[in-house]
């Protein structure tokens, strides 16, 4: 009983030794765009910052949500990007709609946030057969109609803090148009830069 | 350079001497020691991660502060021309600037450390929490000062000075708290990335002081003043001065 003590003690410590948590990482932080004051401007500090304009809507992070995810489930890898869609014009928006879009990647089964690294410089064309992407606006989910886009990681990177692995950085820019209801939209201007570490990368 | 730099403060030193004994010029030795503190611009660096404002969730914050203050030792020669109403002032002297960047924990929420992105190599991106980078620099440099003395010679004046001095940087060295330990032995990989000072300084300051006792003996000067221009060469520097003021206290011999 001692023993089993002893190796659930030590296997715990490795556990935490092998990882490091860093929360003040996990916090977003917003430096506005130049050109463009509303979106978070492109950066590659693993920020946990998206945006973009849908129409002349904003789709961007939030607070309340885990900016992004990866979740490696059922023969695909979605990136999946949550936050809201608001007027662009004010600072609140008394009738903001949460949204979510998950690009799923078929093809490409990454085991742990380390072979995120393997997306680094990596251009995807929305429209190629590998490719879906579901957009969920308020509880409604619907696959997009892509006439043409790309999602581009323009940088992965993995980040070392104080010598510990934390995370893995993504940081890149995506746009589209598609057909909603017969009627076309675009998204524009799209960035991310956001972290993915233990605690929003799943596997199952 | 630094060589050069040293013989012309000496050869100055000794031309304001070689006026000694011109009848109505009467030379005083100084020796001085002063402090003066510089606010600076909260940094924006390449290489620190930014963070949020705790009080505008989400919302780059400024809560990173840089300090800098100079510390001085010299000796000067003073010479009083039209019957002591004017000094002219030359000499040597040490400076040391210490500047640092740091967290203002004082009255913030947040940790009171920061990132340092100190490495990138290939795909792997390194940062260190770091509390603290300090620099201290030493200087050697030439005081010039021009003293106005309005008032007659009694046991205490007051009086006003101009004045501007060179610098060369004889040593510089920078020091890194981390917010870990373990990490000491990478202070220098965090030095590699932070700014080097220039090898020139010069500074223009504004003053008044207190003259304490009367000339024909030994006495005591008390000097406030303020830097109204600071040239670092190079640039970006380590930290951006804006204003500040400092204070000196002389022993003053006649000779």
């Amino acid at each position: 009983m001692k023993n089993y003590i002893i190796h659930i003690a030590f296997g715990a410590l490795l556990l935490m030794a092998a990882c490091s948590k860093e929360t003040e990482l996990k916090k977003s932080v917003f430096i506005p765009d130049t050109d463009f004051p509303d979106l978070p401007a492109y950066s590659e500090w693993g920020y946990n910052t998206f945006g973009a304009y849908y129409d002349r809507e904003l789709f961007i992070y939030t607070e309340n949500d885990v900016p992004a995810k990866i979740i490696n489930n059922g023969g695909k890898t979605s990136f999946l990007l949550k936050g809201q869609k608001r007027s662009a014009q004010y600072s609140y928006d008394y009738d903001p709609v949460n949204m979510s879009i998950s690009f799923d990647l078929y093809g490409f089964q990454p085991n742990t946030f380390s072979d995120l690294l393997a997306l680094h410089d990596t251009t995807i064309d929305l429209t190629g057969p590998n490719f879906k992407m579901i957009v969920t606006i308020d509880t409604v989910k619907h696959e997009e109609q892509i006439m043409s886009g790309t999602l581009k990681f323009i940088r992965a990177q993995q980040l070392m803090v104080d010598k510990n692995q934390v995370e893995v950085i993504l940081s890149g820019e995506f746009g589209y148009t598609a057909l909603v209801d017969e009627e076309p939209i675009s998204i524009t201007l799209g960035r991310f830069d956001v972290g993915i570490g233990e605690d929003n990368f799943f596997k199952y | 350079m630094k060589t050069k730099f040293l013989l012309s403060g000496i050869a100055v030193f000794f031309l304001i001497s070689s006026l000694s004994g011109q009848e109505g010029k009467r030379p005083f030795l100084f020796v001085e020691t002063g402090i003066d503190f510089i606010s600076c611009e909260s940094p924006e660096k390449d290489y620190i991660r930014g963070d949020i404002d705790p009080y505008n969730y989400g919302y780059v914050t400024d809560q990173l502060r840089s300090l800098l203050h100079m510390e001085y030792l010299g000796v000067k020669l003073e010479y009083r021309l039209l019957n002591d109403v004017l000094g002219a002032a030359g000499g040597l002297r040490y400076t040391r600037m210490i500047s640092s960047i740091g967290r203002t924990a004082y009255w913030s929420d947040t940790p009171d450390f920061f990132y340092v992105l100190y490495k990138q190599d290939g795909l792997t991106t390194e940062y260190a929490k770091v509390r603290e980078i300090m620099q201290k620099t030493d200087y050697l440099g030439i005081p010039l000062e021009l003293r106005i003395y309005p008032n007659k010679d009694w046991a205490i004046n007051v009086y006003y000075k101009v004045g501007a001095a060179l610098n060369v940087k004889i040593r510089n060295r920078k020091e890194v708290v981390f917010y870990q330990d373990a990490m000491k032995p990478y202070s220098h990989e965090i030095s590699r990335v932070t700014e080097d000072p220039g090898t020139f300084h010069a500074s223009l300051y504004l003053g008044a002081g207190l003259k304490i006792g009367k000339l024909a003996k030994p006495g005591a000067n008390l000097e406030i003043s303020v830097p109204v221009g600071i040239l670092p060469s190079g640039e970006p520097g380590f930290v951006t001065p804006q204003a500040g003021g400092g204070c000196q206290l002389m022993i003053r011999i006649p000779l």
